[in-house]
């Protein structure tokens, strides 16, 4: 009797293992996609632009990437005609999805929602932005970098870790898509020069690009969405009083966000504390004493409540919400209501304060 | 051990537990919160717990008919009163909803394993797979399959744990303080959740083979899929945005598709393998009702005979949808038909059992009578 039961146990486990010998694939003979790029291309007739990368070896055991580009009515039409282009079988399993500015002024669902229904294409691919046209991006040589592909997926996942906002993949900016209280983002690149750089983060209304936010509107953003464990942020005095020059960077920040509705009225107050190391200050108060510390707390919170407010009408201009005020007011009312509204004209329209709390903790090592 | 002792050995209370939690038909899960979502709205996840109270009373109606049939089989209680010929359409009624519904469970399995998995490989190989193993559980007898069961639901269950690692997305503020808003046909809504639960009604034959003291392992067995059905759809409705589960087909696929650790990415794969196994053990357990069912309307026929029967039945009829859509049209079809089973048999064989005590009363009465 316990060989039987042995035997019905080896037979599943086989099941399992045996199911995946169905399809066998050569490498040699593969082109595995490491990025794909999307566009809007001029002309009705085929709207869509596709353009993959993927790396080769040639003969020597040289390594090097090729960049395929096509045209055609829809994502998988283009990668048809991409895969007659070359002799290798194209199989998908691509870490980073770029999408060129146009394409995403005109709305980004359709195509997001054809890769998502491709079961080789995975939730947490990686998706972001190109300042004009995204196929350049992966198309073009620097001397700097090997792989134009690897470095985006790289940089993206380093960026991920030091800024929350910068995280994004397929299933943050579906969902973010889907729910009615918040606006997606990507991060935008460009590649003017010799490199490829951040630009900032493109913000959506729907699944519509509509803003593009500085790198240091990108920070506060962070900093207004959540709660950020060992943040960073980088100030530019300048920027507030003309007087003051200089250059503060604070780095281990712990911040606590709150957001406050009061649907009365309609409005709204964000609540954000900082704890937070001074890592360089190129200013002249002698910040080791508790009486300048404090002068340097007031002035870091007057500059992120300045620049906060500045941010968020700049957002409710144009009625993109990426700090999710809309999820908090959802949750305050009752659904009636909520769905009778016109969130957007009503979010354009609201007052939202923002109020900051500072505390240095330590200012590093030397004085 | 002797051939014979199989018919003294009595099940683990334990045993019992793990058998049916994982006999109830597992498969429904992927698709829960999107079903959830769909009939019953915002915070639809609510409703599993409100379908869970009504399974209970369905449970409660079949511990009571063991109590007062005193341990006898179902068929032994029903034939009391009522000539067998009479039965015989009503038993075949049930035999071919069963076999029809482990087939589409068993087909609708090999259909998701295409879709993400495997696309090229022919269903007919997952399905003889399926049908060899049925072969070997249902000849050892019950015994069997509940030991292969016990051993096979451990590797199902660890993973769950990989849900800790999605917790870093989950946000409260995604459940929206709406209750039951925006949701469709709450009735067919409770029909598809309900027959996630199923299973635990073919429990109704296991009467010879138990403890006397087995019911509580009803409640248990049933707890603990609910505890399952619940952790994986709560999850879902704070992990993605409401209108994201209505719009994925099976979202704890997707669920699992997320998590990432070190050692193991994209770890839906290696789940949905995994849950084979119960899927196995919901189809294999309807062949068995069938088995005994069959063996009660023709007794002397050998009970290899009926196993090759119905697997041969069930490996025809899991060929046979050509889509998705059909076998989900099917499986639903079949699924209304077996809850209509689950009560109305209970709240038949308690009726006949009434008529039979209130028969006992009277005569008695009549001997003190006399």
């Amino acid at each position: 009797m316990q060989s039987k039961v042995i035997i019905v146990i080896t037979m599943c486990c086989l099941t399992v293992f045996v199911a995946g010998c169905g399809e066998s694939n050569a490498i040699e003979k593969l082109a595995v996609v490491e990025a794909g790029a999307y566009d809007l291309s001029e002309g009705s007739e085929n709207p869509i632009t596709t353009t993959v990368l993927f790396p080769t070896v040639t003969k020597e055991g040289k390594f090097d990437t090729m960049a395929l580009t096509a045209k055609g009515k829809s994502i998988h039409d283009t990668f048809l005609k991409v895969q007659n282009l070359t002799s290798l079988k194209i199989v998908g399993g691509q870490g980073t999805i770029l999408f060129g500015e146009d394409l995403a002024k005109k709305g980004l669902i359709n195509v997001v929602k054809s890769l998502r229904r491709d079961p080789e294409i995975g939730i947490r691919v990686k998706f972001a932005m190109v300042e004009g046209n995204a196929g350049k991006l992966l198309e073009k040589k620097f001397p700097s970098i090997e792989d134009n592909a690897e470095f985006i997926y790289l940089f993206l996942e380093r960026a991920g870790w030091q800024d929350k906002v910068l995280f994004t993949n397929q299933y943050r900016f579906l969902r973010d898509y889907y729910d009615d209280g918040i606006d997606p983002v990507l991060p935008v690149f460009s590649y003017e020069g010799d490199t490829i750089g951040l630009k900032g983060v493109g913000t959506f209304k729907g699944d519509r690009y509509v803003t593009l936010l500085t790198f240091s509107e990108t920070q506060i953003l962070n900093y207004l969405i959540g709660n950020i464990k060992n943040g960073r942020l980088m100030i530019a005095m300048n920027d507030l009083e003309p007087g003051q020059n200089y250059q503060l960077s604070l780095s281990n920040i712990n911040s606590d966000n709150d957001k406050i509705i009061n649907t009365k009225n309609m409005q709204a107050e964000i609540k954000v504390k900082l704890k937070a190391s001074v890592l360089e200050y190129t200013g002249t108060m002698d910040i080791s004493k508790e009486k300048y510390q404090k002068q340097l707390e007031g002035q870091i919170e007057k500059y992120l409540t300045t620049n906060s407010e500045k941010l968020i009408a700049k957002l409710q201009q144009s009625q993109s919400d990426p700090i999710g005020i809309g999820k908090v007011v959802r949750n305050h009312l009752t659904y009636e209501r909520w769905k009778s509204m016109n969130w957007n004209k009503t979010y354009s329209n609201m007052s939202i304060k923002v109020q900051v709390k500072v505390e240095l903790t330590n200012s590093g090592k030397s004085i | 051990m002797k051939a014979g002792d199989h018919l003294k050995e009595r099940l683990h209370p334990f045993q019992l537990s793990i058998l049916l939690y994982s006999i109830q038909n597992g498969l429904v899960v992927y698709t829960l919160p999107r079903v959830t979502a769909q009939y019953f709205g915002t915070n639809g996840w609510l409703s599993i717990i409100f379908i869970f109270i009504l399974v209970n009373i369905n449970i409660l109606l079949i511990a009571t008919i063991y109590k007062l049939g005193k341990g006898r089989s179902i068929f032994e209680i029903i034939e009391a009163t009522i000539p067998k010929w009479v039965m015989i359409p009503i038993y075949l009624f049930i035999i071919c909803v069963w076999i029809g519904l482990a087939s589409m469970i068993m087909r609708e399995y090999i259909f998701i394993m295409k879709i993400f998995f495997y696309p090229a490989l022919p269903a007919v190989y997952f399905v003889i797979f399926f049908t060899l193993l049925g072969f070997q559980l249902l000849t050892g007898g019950i015994h069997h399959i509940t030991k292969a069961f016990v051993v096979l639901i451990c590797f199902v269950m660890p993973m769950l744990a990989l849900l800790l690692y999605l917790i870093s997305e989950f946000e409260f503020d995604r459940f929206t303080s709406f209750y039951f808003k925006g949701g469709t046909d709450y009735f067919e809504g409770s029909l598809r959740v309900y027959s996630a639960y199923l299973g635990i009604e073919v429990s109704m034959l296991l009467f010879p083979v138990v403890d006397k003291k087995w019911t509580k392992s009803l409640f248990i067995g049933n707890f603990f899929s609910l505890f399952i059905y619940l952790i994986v759809t709560f999850m879902c409705f704070g992990f993605f945005s409401f209108d994201q589960v209505l719009n994925d087909l099976y979202p704890i696929m997707t669920l699992f598709e997320y998590t990432e650790v070190s050692f193991l990415s994209r770890a839906e794969n290696l789940c949905f393998c995994v849950f084979a196994f119960k899927i196995l053990a919901t189809t294999v357990i309807y062949y068995w009702g069938a088995q005994k069912t069959l063996e009660n309307i023709a007794g002397k026929v050998k009970p290899g005979l009926w196993i090759i029967l119905i697997l041969a039945t069930g490996f025809v009829l899991a060929l046979i949808p050509g889509s998705v859509a059909h076998v989900e049209k099917w499986s639903n079809w079949l699924s209304n038909c077996a809850i209509l089973i689950a009560w109305a048999l209970p709240i038949f064989v308690l009726g006949v059992l009434f008529i039979q005590m209130l028969r006992n009363q009277m005569l008695r009465e009549t001997d003190y009578a006399k």
